[in-house]
């Protein structure tokens, strides 16, 4: 197209924006996934919880 | 019974509330306060009145506009709906994926001598993901399509 | 005594199928032409947007459910695929904005698209706070469940915001816009997160008739009541 020494506009690298992404993903579901089993201990309604 | 029929009418008014709000939002025109981007030709067409405020422009990057400061810090190109083209001086360091044909939206202001002047420069990509050597060629037309033009028309 | 719990078993190949379904995300398949390997980002981004709307759409169903039939399982599910999509809600965002920064250029925009999910976030999370302030259950279910089907309007809002109005989001991909190459990937992590979206939902069901029958057992200290009398003479 153009004659100028134009950067290709493709994203070199980034792999710190995609290990930030999976990362919270894991922090949340884990977090969750702790919060209810922890809420689900803390109530005593005769019931064993598993 | 009575129990029965109230459950019934909560529902149903909830329901009516809720149809009616999306109806609304839908098809009642409020598209039209809610213009996110301004293209190059309801830019031009604005005249006098869009100079000074702070408004958002889109399109796409002409490709052959784009002029780079040697000390890179100035950044010029054009940004066009394939109709109308504005040029832009942005003071800022583009996005990666910045270049030739690529969808863009620049927050800023239009100056009286017809440079829209941005501090603020977003790259708006297509839903196009392909791998290397895949997709399409540099179609101004078909790249078009990601900017809505048509569609806020409403 | 253990008895085989379907949900349980539902969670955990949910969770098997989110590494498989990552790790083709991350290592086998190929970097995107102009996003290179931010593009990876996709393979969880859009299996929890998906998802996130699909519970609370679930919600929405439930929530009609409940106020129709009064019965507590129905409000327990409605809890829990609200809060589900809170979580998910919140973790959508978050992800949206760290893969904008290296792609759009910024963290934030109020673009229509991000503006309504967050609106999305937010509502629902207000639902689930005003919830936990109403002592009668009946009284509760009610209304959290018209709150619930009223904002509801938000999440068609999220999908369609950006056909109807020009954003800086883009609009979906479809089969046809997206190399078959990610396609796999992106298949098996929506199930996954589909699958552990279950297994929150039920859990929090479970959580939430739990607390109810406790409640039954020993009623709230009279203390609570009067305060609550007070505020609401």
């Amino acid at each position: 197209m153009s004659e100028m020494a134009m950067p290709e506009g493709v994203i070199a690298g980034g792999w710190s924006y995609v290990l930030s992404a999976y990362g919270i993903t894991a922090v949340v579901f884990i977090g969750y996934a702790w919060s209810l089993l922890r809420r689900r201990a803390a109530v005593s309604d005769g019931e064993e919880p598993k | 019974m009575n129990e029965r029929r109230r459950r019934v009418i909560v529902t149903l008014i909830a329901l009516a509330v809720s149809a009616g709000v999306l109806g609304y939002l839908a098809f009642g025109g409020i598209g039209e306060n809610l213009v996110y981007y301004w293209s190059p030709t309801e830019l031009k067409a604005s005249g006098e009145q869009a100079v000074g405020a702070s408004i958002r422009l889109g399109g796409l990057v002409q490709p052959g506009s784009i002029e780079r400061d040697p000390d890179g810090l100035k950044l010029r190109f054009s940004v066009t709906d394939g109709v109308e083209s504005v040029r832009v001086a942005a003071e800022t360091v583009p996005p990666a994926m910045f270049r030739e044909g690529i969808g863009v939206v620049v927050e800023g202001t239009l100056r009286t001598d017809g440079w829209f002047e941005t501090h603020r420069l977003m790259v708006k990509h297509d839903n196009e993901y392909a791998a290397p050597g895949e997709g399409q060629e540099l179609d101004m037309k078909e790249l078009m399509k990601s900017m809505q033009f048509d569609e806020s028309d409403a | 005594m253990k008895r085989f719990r379907w949900d349980a078993a539902v969670g955990l190949l949910g969770l098997a199928l989110l590494l498989v379904g990552s790790y083709l995300g991350l290592f086998e398949a190929p970097a995107e032409r102009h996003m290179g390997d931010v593009q990876r980002i996709m393979y969880v981004h859009v299996p929890t947007a998906w998802n996130a709307m699909l519970v609370l759409t679930a919600a929405f169903i439930f929530a009609i459910a409940s106020v129709w039939t009064g019965k507590p399982k129905w409000d327990a599910v409605m809890t829990g695929a609200t809060e589900a999509g809170v979580v998910m809600g919140a973790l959508l965002i978050a992800q949206g904005m760290i893969w904008a920064r290296p792609t759009w250029g910024i963290w934030w925009d109020w673009d229509v698209r991000l503006t309504t999910t967050l609106i999305m976030v937010i509502l629902y999370a207000g639902i689930l706070v005003l919830r936990s302030f109403v002592e009668d259950s009946d009284r509760r279910a009610t209304w959290s469940a018209v709150a619930v089907i009223i904002g509801y309007v938000d999440v068609p809002l999220v999908y369609f915001c950006v056909r109807w109005w020009r954003s800086l989001h883009q609009i979906q991909s479809t089969p046809e816009t997206v190399s078959s190459a990610m396609i796999v990937p992106l298949r098996i992590n929506s199930f996954a997160i589909l699958f552990i979206a279950i297994w929150f939902v039920a859990q929090r069901a479970r959580l939430e008739l739990a607390r109810r029958r406790a409640e039954e057992v020993a009623p709230p200290p009279r203390r609570d009541r009067r305060q609550a009398e007070e505020t609401n003479p």
